[in-house]
């Protein structure tokens, strides 16, 4: 019971009923469009703070090597393709050279192992489609041929984006980004090349 | 002269309500908490939480509520790096150590003490305890059983006695596969 409206008030098409919902119009309008627009600030935050593409890149698999990707590729958007586990690989400790071809394994603790190859930027990813892991997940990473290997000894528990955890310099919130070969192991090589 | 013994007249109640607070000697304020030195000991339950939950994309956080530190996560040294491997990184530092059993045990003083006063009968209570059995919400999902390493390594400690080759078996969980290297596969 609604106080001091009768319910003859608001019989189908009386001329009271219709001038209310003239009236209510705008506003749930603007109640849709505001609903509309309140996204999750932090992460609408984190996708603003990763910046513009850079114009020399076209927006694809090459681009925005290093950054997280899930920041756009996960479930809140704002990127159309959602990834499972995304990242850049380089090719030596402290060089911004990319690994290219270089194979990222990884396994999740029900024995599901997905090889993912880098690309030209370094670039990693798998669609959730593919390949959702039931975390923990352990990584490691190989070179084309097999021969070299890193390995990430500590767990992944929950993130999709190496460059979460992964970023320059390294510091007491990241070990660093990944790489293949350790700066020792890259001087040995580039020693022993002619 | 009326005038100054009502300024006086408080006063000196006041002082004297001062003294009298003061001579109250100083009860210790704290809680019942597991042993630290058992925690800290290397192999212990410092280093199981560090392997299992502190790493940066779950308690190795500064805005997590249980904050855990330790070398696989979050430095409490500014210039420290998140890595045990050296040449960059360094074992866990007894600072860390202690910063994590402050974290955990401060997290729920009141319930803490109950717990560890009847010998974790029902370590239940604590809600890191509830979150790792997957009694309550975890976003790490439910990762320890009531009697398996895990379980065990934590709870000995609320006990007051460690159980060491517990916790020396959980930093070996989950185990994984070997996968075998692998051969190319589509690029993306």
């Amino acid at each position: 019971m609604v106080s001091g409206v009768s319910k003859s008030a608001f019989r189908v098409g009386s001329p009271r009923l219709v001038a209310l919902v003239a009236r209510a119009r705008p506003l749930a309008i603007g109640a849709v469009l505001v609903s509309v627009g309140c996204g999750d600030p932090v992460h609408d935050q984190l996708v603003a703070s990763l910046g513009a593409e850079d114009p020399n890149v076209a927006p694809g698999p090459t681009h925005r090597p290093g950054q997280p990707c899930l920041a756009c590729h996960g479930d809140l958007g704002p990127a159309k393709v959602a990834f499972s586990i995304g990242g850049t690989v380089y090719a030596a400790e402290g060089k911004p050279l990319p690994a290219t071809g270089a194979i990222v394994q990884v396994e999740d603790q029900d024995g599901h192992t997905a090889n993912l190859t880098t690309n030209v930027a370094g670039n990693f990813f798998v669609t959730s489609s593919s390949f959702l892991p039931n975390y923990p997940i352990r990584n490691f990473v190989w070179s084309a041929d097999a021969k070299e290997q890193a390995v990430m000894f500590s767990l992944s528990n929950r993130e999709g984006s190496c460059a979460t955890c992964h970023y320059n310099p390294p510091g007491p919130n990241s070990p660093g980004p990944v790489f293949l070969l350790t700066a020792l192991a890259a001087a040995a090589q580039n020693a022993g090349s002619p | 002269m009326t005038s100054v013994r009502a300024l006086v007249v408080p006063a000196a109640l006041f002082a004297a309500a001062l003294s009298a607070g003061c001579s109250v000697p100083q009860s210790r304020i704290g809680i019942d908490a597991p042993p630290e030195d058992q925690f800290a000991a290397m192999g212990s339950v410092g280093d199981y939480l560090d392997h299992r939950c502190g790493t940066i994309d779950c308690h190795g956080q500064q805005g997590r509520n249980l904050r855990i530190w330790g070398c696989w996560g979050l430095r409490l040294d500014v210039d420290a790096v998140a890595s045990c491997i050296p040449p960059i990184g360094v074992p866990t530092t007894l600072d860390e150590y202690n910063a994590t059993y402050r974290s955990l045990v401060g997290l729920e003083p009141a319930v803490m003490s109950t717990v560890v006063q009847t010998h974790a009968t029902n370590p239940e209570l604590l809600t890191f305890i509830r979150k790792a059995r997957g009694l309550e919400s975890h976003k790490g999902g439910h990762l320890v059983t009531p009697g398996d390493p895990q379980d065990t390594c934590m709870v000995s400690w609320l006990a007051g006695n460690t159980d060491m080759m517990a916790c020396q078996m959980a930093q070996l969980l989950p185990t994984f596969n070997a996968p075998a290297p692998p051969t190319q596969s589509a690029s993306p």
